[in-house]
């Protein structure tokens, strides 16, 4: 008998092998699409905490240090200016700074603005200009709104300014609580970047004392202060003496900060793939019921590939390439797919769980955090698995004599 | 056809779908640096961390600096706005006629 | 003067040697097979005839003794090798057809051609020339397990013969017919003799083996071949 190539020989393998698969439909197409289900579930979890957890790593190197806020009662309260010098007179410690913000609810629109106050000329000069879109006020309005009122001017995030349009507001804005004589208006100036977009959606930045006025904040009060430190080893040490010096202070580093949106992740990843308790086991059901043994048909297939005169590394490739073929479309598949549901369709459903809702959402993209080591993990454990209980309990039979198998099933 | 053929397209077609993937990933990629600058100037700026995104309930915005108890806040003792408000907007009673009646009821 | 194509030199197999349930299945059993014979062993059920026909047929490897195919001791050769003579020189039938039910005709003709590389093209045109002969043409894409069991003897003689051996063995190849379609049997393997195939049949069925085109009988009793 003349044989033919290694390659064909090889055709001729992986044929058989998708031959038996699809001789198994049912079963096969229902292992195939649970698999496919929990790699996709597993990949688009890892995808979409990566991504988060990146976008704030990107911008988190540049928060403050320490931030220090003033508790009583248990409830974060104002805090006075008198403990800025004492925290100054700390070792390690380069600058103090004062920060005023807070939040402004618009019932009407139901909407929460964070309202922070700042120096707004700061922003007008050198690299800083460049994350606002100035807005081309008119001559008499602007020489009106700069010599009149500088204190009252803001620069607010696209979120807000798109809310603000839709009641005609989008050149200035009308504070107003009932407790006030009167509303104070407030120029609008320019408005963030969309880059900024996922930092400053919601943002009002005032003029310091108009932010004082709208916040109602008392003259030597701030709401929190936020500390420097230049050497990275010391913020810790730092941290830990202003709250024993000071037992009324909080402090917030920035690893807390970073810490908590990793907890905060990581419990809601686990909250979803708990969810799919009853997909794992069906999966799990299903590879015991492999790995506990073939099938009486199984067997007497092997027992007569062996009869006819195949190897049994020829009957072991088979089965290699039943469980390969299955496993490896199934991880590809899901992967590719989980990429798909986060990266271009945005993750609908699972980004409300992971992301939450607001009434002035962002619509940002997320950035791809696609990392080749967990890709390979995903795979290696999803494929090798699967190999094992396919080829092993096959082996047993593959290295018996066909004569005891023909026997045994008759 | 074979149906190794079958299983050498589907191969083919994954490749395809992965090589798209790959490039939406890349230009993603490029377009995400060139906006770091910006974010990064924006950061240093404010200083405020949390990202305009909660994932709680709408009046707290800042949630890892605002309140004694904000990093806990999406555990369970927390009783502010867990479950409810975690994923999705939680229904709107506030129209609702209160069930309870003040005041010295009419005799 | 006809050569010697099968020898087997006082062949033992035992089964879980050293164990309680140890069994000898064929004891010392020795015969000589001549070239293009039809040779029937005979014997009641139990008396090791399938056993010796397992050990020619390179089924299992013989506990003692030597088993000869074509000048060859394949008892001692190593798996892969005895499976290439296997391939190349027998062809078997079994007792229970050993089909694959879920498989075509065509596609279980075909089976033992598979780890060889032969290609597809070239494996439907030997297995059609098969299907022709055995009047099977009409059934080539039905499953296996639609047929009727005299269709499927004649698929299990179609994939015996798809390597062109020149050894058929058959284990009780009459076993699941009634008396026409073993008549029919006797037809097909009488023409197998005739084209010059060396076929060797185990069988307790006086049709087979009082058949005048059988060359010689063997007995077997308690695992021994007595006569």
């Amino acid at each position: 008998m003349i044989s033919g190539s290694w390659f064909e020989r090889q055709k001729n393998i992986i044929d058989y092998s998708l031959q038996s698969l699809l001789r198994r439909r049912s079963k096969n197409i229902l292992i195939l699409i649970i698999f496919i289900l929990l790699v996709f579930a597993v990949s688009a979890i890892l995808f979409i905490t990566g991504s988060l957890t990146k976008e704030m790593m990107i911008t988190s190197n540049d928060l403050p240090d320490i931030t220090v806020q003033r508790i009583l009662g248990g409830r974060q309260v104002n805090i006075p200016a008198s403990f800025i010098p004492e925290i100054e007179k700390i070792p390690g410690v380069e600058a103090v700074e004062t920060r005023v913000w807070g939040y402004f609810y618009l019932a009407s629109l139901q909407a929460n603005f964070t309202i922070y106050g700042m120096d707004l000329t700061l922003l007008e000069d050198g690299e800083y200009r460049k994350i606002v879109n100035w807005k081309n006020i008119p001559d008499q309005a602007e020489n009106q709104s700069l010599s009149s009122r500088p204190d009252f001017r803001m620069i607010i995030g696209q979120g807000v300014f798109e809310l603000l349009k839709d009641i005609q507001m989008e050149k200035a804005y009308l504070f107003y609580q009932p407790s006030w004589e009167k509303p104070i208006p407030f120029d609008i100036i320019g408005t963030f970047k969309t880059e900024t977009e996922l930092q400053s959606n919601d943002l009002m930045v005032l003029q310091t004392e108009g932010a004082r006025r709208v916040l109602e904040l008392p003259p030597d009060e701030f709401t929190d202060l936020v500390v420097y430190v230049p050497n990275p080893e010391e913020i810790e040490n730092i941290a830990l003496k202003i709250r024993r010096y000071f037992p009324a202070l909080r402090t917030v580093t920035r690893a807390q900060i970073q810490n908590t949106y990793a907890s905060v992740f990581g419990w809601k990843s686990a909250f979803v793939l708990s969810s799919l308790l009853v997909a794992i086991l069906a999966f799990l059901i299903l590879i015991w019921d492999k790995a506990s043994g073939l099938s009486p048909d199984e067997k007497r297939e092997i027992g007569i590939l062996k009869a006819i005169g195949w190897d049994t590394d020829v009957v072991l490739s088979v089965k290699f390439w039943e469980g390969f073929i299955l496993s490896g479309i199934a991880s590809l598949a899901g992967i590719l797919l989980a990429y798909a549901y986060i990266y271009w369709l945005r993750a609908p459903g699972l980004r409300e769980i992971f992301i939450g809702w607001s009434t002035i959402y962002p619509s940002f993209q997320l950035i791809p955090d696609v990392d080749p080591k967990f890709l390979l993990l995903i795979v290696t454990i999803s494929v090798v698995p699967y190999l094992a209980v396919t080829v092993f309990p096959a082996w047993k039979a593959a290295i018996t004599d066909p004569d005891v198998i023909m026997r045994n099933i008759g | 056809m074979r149906y190794s053929s079958w299983l050498v397209i589907v191969m083919v077609v994954f490749c395809l779908w992965s090589g798209l993937e790959y490039r939406h990933f890349h230009k993603q990629l490029l377009e995400t640096r060139q906006h770091f600058n910006v974010r990064c100037r924006f950061q240093k700026a404010i200083g405020l961390p949390n990202l305009a995104i909660t994932s709680a309930a709408r009046y707290l915005r800042h949630y890892s600096i605002t309140d004694l108890t904000t990093p806990f806040q999406d555990y369970p003792a927390s009783p502010d706005h867990f479950p409810a408000g975690f994923a999705f907007v939680p229904p709107d009673y506030s129209n609702m006629p209160s069930p309870i009646v003040f005041g010295n009821p009419e005799k | 003067m006809s050569n010697l194509i099968i020898e087997t030199i006082n062949v033992t197999k035992t089964y879980n040697p050293g164990k309680p349930n140890e069994a000898i299945a064929v004891k010392d059993a020795s015969l000589q097979i001549n070239e293009g014979s039809l040779v029937v062993l005979k014997g009641p059920s139990g008396s090791g005839k399938t056993t010796l026909l397992s050990l020619i047929g390179c089924q299992a490897k013989p506990t003692r003794g030597e088993v000869i195919i074509r000048g060859k001791r394949i008892s001692k050769l190593p798996e892969k090798f005895m499976n290439r003579h296997k391939r190349n020189h027998i062809g078997f039938i079994f007792q229970h057809f050993q089909l694959i039910g879920g498989m075509s005709v065509l596609d279980n003709i075909v089976l033992p051609l598979i780890p060889e590389g032969i290609s597809p093209k070239e494996r439907s045109k030997r297995a059609d020339r098969l299907l022709e002969r055995f009047d099977l043409a009409h059934r080539r894409q039905f499953k296996v397990s639609y047929l009727s069991g005299g269709e499927q003897q004649r698929v299990a003689i179609a994939r015996a013969l798809i390597n062109n051996a020149g050894i058929l063995l058959a284990d009780e190849p009459s076993a699941h017919l009634d008396s026409r379609l073993t008549s029919d049997l006797l037809v097909y393997i009488n023409q197998l003799k005739q084209s010059g195939q060396t076929i060797l049949i185990t069988s307790h069925d006086p049709i087979i083996y009082q058949h005048p085109a059988v060359d010689q009988v063997f007995e077997m009793k308690d695992g021994q071949v007595i006569s």
